[in-house]
């Protein structure tokens, strides 16, 4: 416990300093913007801003990236209850209740109770990762090539099973994105793979190029396809402050919240996405009065916005610890460590122990700075929904390009945005969804590596897997997995839950 | 016989043809044993896999009701992809400036309604901003005009 607070202390002294209390601040307020604004999402956004962190130092580029993460989680739940459009699909579940309780006159309240929530809930979280942090990291030291191998494994099976729509479909993003991530130089000989004789592409698809086309250019097809139709709550917001009765109906909500969503959000495969969900859930089953939920009930904002928020500060505990990535967003956050020069795993924590720690002090402290920034400024983010779509397009499309520019000073790999921007086109417009591609990108090439290690560990026997302990309980995890997604019941209930995202 | 969902019909033909593609390139990279894989092994079974499934969901689509295909939005999509080849054919002999200015007027053709006053003040604003911003804060290697 003592040294949990001595590494706490080294955290903040390290995430303390000016120029990184800045950074914090404008990953924090450049996340709420893109949370803000529909149609482009943290992935895009980190991906698009990677290049501005070359010239930053490694703990100073991590703590505006997360900043912009839980910013936008932030972000979209202010548009959630606005303007009953969730400005990210985390925010879904709060446009429930919280877009009723402003048609009551109660967006104030509403606004309130989904910051302090999210900052409790961030407060724990944070104190989670800094308490398993550690265990789970030495730990993880005892892994050898087959247990990472499982994990990955087990880690993509989630993926699968938490993606919306077709589970067949999902699979296919998987086996597609890993065989993307075997284009480029083998690992052992060097030779090119795959490389279409495009030199650009000899060392592998830059995974920036590959999120900015699938996430940001596609999605501005999409939306420049939707007719834009945005009711604003006109009147102005008075009463920020909930009543002493709103307090006390949210505390056992945001409690809840918190646990659920530190749970899910360690979970391989994105189970951050599904906290909200369980948590509002939960409310409405353990309710004596259900029949409030979905006209304005309080308890459906405090629950599903803190679980959202602590899923989204726990899934940082898989990529801190085991180097391994649970969603797309981590794997983003893989990338802009190995550009920095630092390979995610459980020895971070000790070899750069400034770094591991800074990081998750700035977490706490930008979850600070978002409830102080954001509930004064609901007014600007209001006013900045305004601004039409068709002028929004052709700046991220701009800053899309110079991003991706700016990473080699290659002109082709411009061009290669265009090509995964019409692929990611397709893949949307065909029910596939590109986030599991995005993350398997980034497992590919981690995954043959142990692969191969494992099998020559092994003699090319596939017992391995089974005989050591650990690697087998992951193993049956992702089997478990599988079998819970194909059984009828189940399948059912899952489709009702991606269907009220939809 | 009757398609009953040609979303996956379409889909599962696009995940066959990336197969085929991939096979094509990997070409005889040495397959190897599996307790010493060659280059060729992890790519392969890949390619292999993407293709099984691409089969499974366009049998799929025979047997299962599904979506029907949504109409793609080339009116917007066009200009949109057009823009981006622009700039990044551009960007290297005509710099940062005029390769933006490129980028915003091909975009225009893809927006859904057309101010030209409007879209001249904004990419100017947007591009004084890029410039300010890579090339005098970050100190980016741009270039940011045309080399003489």
């Amino acid at each position: 416990m003592d040294s949990v607070f001595s590494n706490l202390a080294l955290g903040f002294s390290a995430a303390g300093t000016p120029t990184n209390l800045a950074l914090c601040f404008i990953g924090a307020l450049v996340g709420t913007l893109i949370g803000v604004l529909p149609g482009l999402g943290p992935i895009a956004t980190i991906a698009i801003l990677l290049p501005i962190t070359f010239s930053l130092d490694p703990l100073g580029a991590l703590i505006m990236l997360a900043g912009i993460y839980y910013g936008a989680q932030y972000g979209g739940s202010t548009t959630a209850i606005l303007v009953n459009m969730p400005g990210e699909t985390s925010s879904v579940v709060t446009t429930l209740d919280g877009h009723q309780m402003a048609r009551q006159g109660r967006a104030g309240p509403a606004l309130a109770i989904a910051a302090l929530g999210s900052f409790f809930a961030g407060t724990v979280a944070t104190f989670l990762v800094a308490l398993f942090g550690p265990i789970l990291a030495s730990f993880a030291q005892n892994f050898g090539p087959p247990e990472y191998f499982a994990l990955m494994l087990t880690g993509l099976i989630g993926a699968i099973v938490l993606a919306s729509g077709s589970v067949l479909k999902a699979v296919a993003m998987v086996i597609v994105g890993l065989l993307l991530g075997c284009v480029g130089s083998d690992i052992e000989t060097g030779e090119p793979r795959m490389t279409f004789g495009i030199p650009q592409i000899a060392e592998g698809i830059n995974f920036t190029t590959l999120a900015v086309g699938l996430f940001g250019v596609a999605e501005i097809l999409r939306n420049l396809e939707k007719t834009q139709d945005r009711t604003i709550l006109g009147a102005k917001i008075t009463g920020l402050m909930p009543t002493w009765a709103d307090i006390r109906q949210s505390v056992m909500p945001v409690l809840r919240g918190t646990g659920l969503g530190s749970i899910l959000g360690i979970l391989p495969g994105n189970g951050a996405v599904l906290a909200p969900y369980a948590s509002y859930t939960l409310e409405k089953k353990i309710s004596r009065t259900p029949q409030r939920f979905g006209k304005g009930a309080i308890e459906g904002v405090a629950g599903p916005e803190s679980a959202n928020n602590a899923g989204a500060q726990t899934s940082f505990i898989p990529l801190l610890t085991l180097g391994i990535p649970p969603n797309a967003v981590m794997a983003m956050m893989v990338g802009a460590m190995t550009i920095q020069g630092i390979v995610p795993g459980p020895t971070v924590m000790n070899e750069n122990p400034t770094l591991f720690w800074g990081m998750i002090a700035s977490m706490w402290i930008g979850n600070l700075m978002l409830v102080i920034i954001n509930l004064p400024l609901v007014g600007v983010w209001v006013r900045l929904l305004k601004v039409p779509y068709r002028i929004l397009f052709p700046a991220i499309l701009m800053f899309c390009c110079i991003g991706v520019y700016s990473i080699n000073s290659s002109g082709i790999e411009v061009m290669l945005v265009a090509l995964f921007g019409a692929i990611g086109y397709f893949l949307l417009k065909h029910g596939f969804e590109p986030a599991p591609l995005l993350l398997a990108f980034v497992l590919g090439p981690l995954m043959e590596e142990n692969l191969r290690r494992s099998f020559l560990i092994a003699r090319g026997d596939p017992m391995i897997f089974v005989n050591r302990p650990l690697s087998a309980f992951l193993l049956l995890v992702a089997v478990g997995l599988l079998i819970l997604v194909l059984l009828p019941a189940i399948r059912k209930r899952r489709e009702e839950v991606f269907h009220e995202e939809e | 016989m009757r398609v009953r969902s040609p979303q996956d019909l379409v889909g599962g033909i696009a995940l066959i043809a990336l197969a085929a593609l991939a096979f094509s390139q990997i070409g005889d990279l040495r397959f190897g044993t599996a307790s010493r894989m060659g280059p060729g092994y992890f790519p392969t079974v890949l390619a292999g896999l993407t293709g099984l499934v691409g089969l499974v969901l366009a049998a799929r689509s025979l047997v299962l009701d599904g979506h029907g295909l949504e109409s793609l939005n080339l009116r917007h999509g066009l200009p949109l992809l057009a823009a981006i080849l622009v700039f990044g054919l551009t960007i290297r002999p005509l710099g940062l400036v005029l390769a933006s200015a490129l980028l915003f007027l091909v975009s225009a053709f893809a927006s859904p309604e057309l101010k030209w006053r409007e879209t001249l003040v904004a990419s100017v604003l947007l591009i004084g901003l890029a410039v300010l911003l890579f090339v005098v804060l970050l100190d980016l290697p741009f270039p940011v005009w045309p080399r003489m």
